[in-house]
């Protein structure tokens, strides 16, 4: 079975290897880099633009450029974190922390150099775990039905909501299920019934999930970033820029756990690479050896940090080829993208399409070297894009953001939707609502809504088999933990039984020793 | 959800609001759940009508914005003060003008003029008067000579009309609005 893997990974990857394509992979990757560096282009914005800007490609060319420039983009915002203090895209606020003062110390080609290096590494670790993973979860989930499938959307928008707005988890939730609502609207997929459209001929085709994106991480994204006033772009001198093996070497046990931890919670549905960063830094900030050093230029909380967000990128696809369900913002646009080039990605994924999975795998592979050698040359050239001020910046892409949303159906109505999102997201977000969950509601709602009626006429009615199907029960059970354990008498209740337990084993092992 | 240990954190009178606001929302998706046709004519099980999963929906965000409401309750949020002089600072702060301006610019581009007035031309002026907007009446960037931010601002703009609408037009092959 392994061979057999890396046979068609070998293969797919040759595949690739034309001129155009790697001209493609190039492009797209410093383009992403690009958008990830300037405050305010998000890889969740990036992405999104340039899905309506590739659609007219053939499928493998335009799910590679979103790729490449998912990739790029997230390891671009560390170069801003670690110049600007200021995280190009949110996974980078992490990095900010012990990035800038390095840099202010006068070591920014030291600290770009291990931001790279990290991102580089986590990238291939999520990638090998990607191959991995994927054909197993896929294999798995070939048994869910649509019992499975209902708990699947739940635990996504929960667990969602829980881990974006860790503060006050009630909100994240909100935000999910009315993404859940959101995805009601327009025509349903079992009896083609039309609902709450109120008679307006567009809505009743019910709202995409690009324009709503490119208005919720774009418009309202431009809205924030024109608010503030000026900043400052700190001068300071680049020198080495390629780190030495030793120092990395050093790191090889935080590289590691960051890897792995980053691609995990980068699978997790809606949880994406800015989670991945931030619980990165702090396992190595509780495990390392100096935990002094951290938040005034700690390398190893830099590099866990910017490991962690690039391996969650590849930990990303994994669900979304696997079970069709993103793993995080950027990947909802992705997956949407697959749909609209006719992959269907999911369970089947391994029966009708296998070789696309190791596509899938080559293409981290290219998007991760090119960003390896991006990363590592022209690197002061690349910084002055920052020098553009936001005052000329920010229209630009607005008008992206008009065209962007048009251009896939041709629709002005599309616009509209990207203009009510872009302030309603602005909104939620000025209320501490998270927009990820509403974005995975978007897509996970048409799962719920004919899985939920499908199980519920299979069983006619009847609601045991929610609960007594082994599948369902572990995911049920999940999903009820992902709840309670945000209460306050939960949290109390549970250092209560831990104490319990723990003098019961102390008064056991007494016993048996005296 | 009731995180008493954060009493004092949060935005109660906002979640108040909200709350009122989302209660009122899932009341009204219930509403219209409860009363879509079930298409019963059409012979089909009642178990899979259209109003199910929207009417479930419903039910959860209201459980949800109660618990919202009640947490904001309890934390005094529904103290709701808003007079004069308030709503006069809060919309003569910069920040707020600010935001005020770039929504308007925004809006009136994509809602007023993409679809009514030539597509490039709508483009040009758009980024013409957000770039002029931002330099010149907020100040945001460094001083310089004025017939040289004009300049530059509408050589901007033309760039971006002219690439954006070529590129839709003739490379992505899109009927502009």
């Amino acid at each position: 079975m392994l061979t057999q893997g890396i046979q068609l990974f070998v293969q797919e990857l040759s595949n690739f290897l034309t001129l155009r394509t790697l001209f493609d992979v190039l492009w797209a990757t410093q383009l992403g880099m690009i958008v990830g560096m300037l405050p305010g282009l998000t890889a969740t914005m990036g992405v999104a633009l340039m899905t309506t800007l590739t659609f007219h490609l053939p499928p493998t060319n335009a799910v590679l450029i979103l790729m490449c420039m998912y990739i790029g983009a997230i390891y671009g915002g560390g170069r801003t974190a670690i110049l600007l203090n200021i995280p190009g895209t949110p996974a980078n606020a992490a990095t900010a922390v012990d990035g800038h003062p390095l840099a202010r110390a006068g070591r920014a080609g030291e600290a770009i150099g291990i931001g790279t290096t990290g991102s580089f590494i986590g990238s291939v670790i999520g990638m090998l775990l990607l191959a991995t993973f994927t054909p197993i979860i896929g294999r798995f989930a070939l048994r869910f039905q649509s019992f499975e499938f209902f708990w699947l959307a739940i635990f996504g928008v929960v667990i969602s909501g829980n881990l974006t707005a860790p503060k006050d988890p009630l909100k994240g939730w909100i935000s999910g299920f009315l993404g859940l609502f959101v995805a009601m609207i327009g025509m349903e997929a079992i009896h083609a019934h039309v609902r709450f459209s109120f008679g307006h001929r567009p809505l009743s085709g019910g709202i995409d999930l690009i324009p709503a994106m490119v208005g919720a991480f774009g418009f309202s994204e431009i809205i924030s970033m024109m608010k503030h006033t000026r900043v400052e772009l700190i001068q300071t001198k680049i020198e080495r820029v390629i780190p030495r093996l030793k120092t990395i070497w050093g790191f090889k046990r935080t590289i590691t756990r960051s890897g792995i931890v980053g691609t995990f919670i980068g699978a997790i549905p809606g949880v994406g690479e800015d989670i991945a960063a931030w619980v990165n830094y702090d396992l190595a900030m509780r495990s390392s050896k100096k935990p002094e050093e951290f938040g005034k230029g700690s390398l190893e909380g830099l590099i866990a940090s910017e490991t962690g967000n690039n391996a969650a990128v590849a930990g990303a696809m994994i669900p979304v080829l696997s079970l069709a369900i993103p793993g995080s913002a950027p990947a909802a646009v992705l997956l949407a993208a697959m749909f609209i080039h006719g992959v269907r990605p999911g369970p089947l994924i391994m029966v009708e399409n296998p070789a696309f999975v190791s596509s899938v795998v080559a293409m981290v592979f290219l998007g991760t070297v090119a960003m390896l050698v991006l990363g590592l040359s022209a690197v002061k050239q690349i910084v002055k894009v920052l020098l553009v001020p936001r005052s000329k910046l920010m229209p630009i892409v607005f008008t992206l953001c008009v065209i962007g949303a048009f251009a896939i159906n041709s629709r002005t109505f599309d616009i509209g939707v990207m203009v009510m999102f872009g302030l309603l997201g602005y909104a939620m977000r000025e209320m501490d609502y998270p927009v990820a969950p509403m974005v995975l509601g978007i897509i996970l709602g048409e799962i719920l809504d004919t899985n939920l009626r499908r199980a519920l006429v299979i069983s006619r009615g009847d609601l045991t088999p929610f609960f007594t199907r082994p599948i369902s029960f572990a995911l049920f059970v999940i999903v009820l933990l992902s709840l309670v354990s945000r209460t306050s008498w939960f949290i109390s209740g549970r250092k209560a039984l831990t104490g319990a337990i723990v003098g019961a084993v102390r008064a056991m092992v007494g016993r048996v020793r005296g | 959800m009731g995180d008493k240990v954060n009493e004092d954190k949060g935005m109660p009178r906002a979640d108040f609001v909200t709350g009122l606001v989302l209660l009122g929302f899932s009341a009204a998706v219930l509403y219209f759940s409860v009363t879509m046709p079930r298409l019963e004519h059409r012979g089909i099980n009642p178990l899979s009508a259209p109003g199910v999963v929207p009417g479930l929906l419903g039910v959860v965000i209201g459980v949800c914005s109660l618990a919202l409401l009640i947490r904001a309750v309890v934390r005094g949020g529904y103290r709701l003060t808003l007079s004069g002089g308030s709503l006069a600072a809060f919309v003569s702060s910069s920040v707020v003008r600010r935001i005020i301006v770039t929504v308007a610019i925004c809006l009136v581009y994509a809602w007023g003029l993409v679809g009514r007035v030539h597509y490039t031309l709508a483009t040009f002026l758009f980024v013409l008067v957000f770039v002029l907007f931002f330099e010149l009446v907020f100040g945001q960037e460094e001083r310089r000579s004025l017939a040289r931010t004009v300049w530059t601002a509408t050589l901007e703009a033309a760039l971006v009309a002219g690439i954006v609408s070529a590129v839709f037009q003739y490379l992505f092959l899109v009927a502009l609005p």
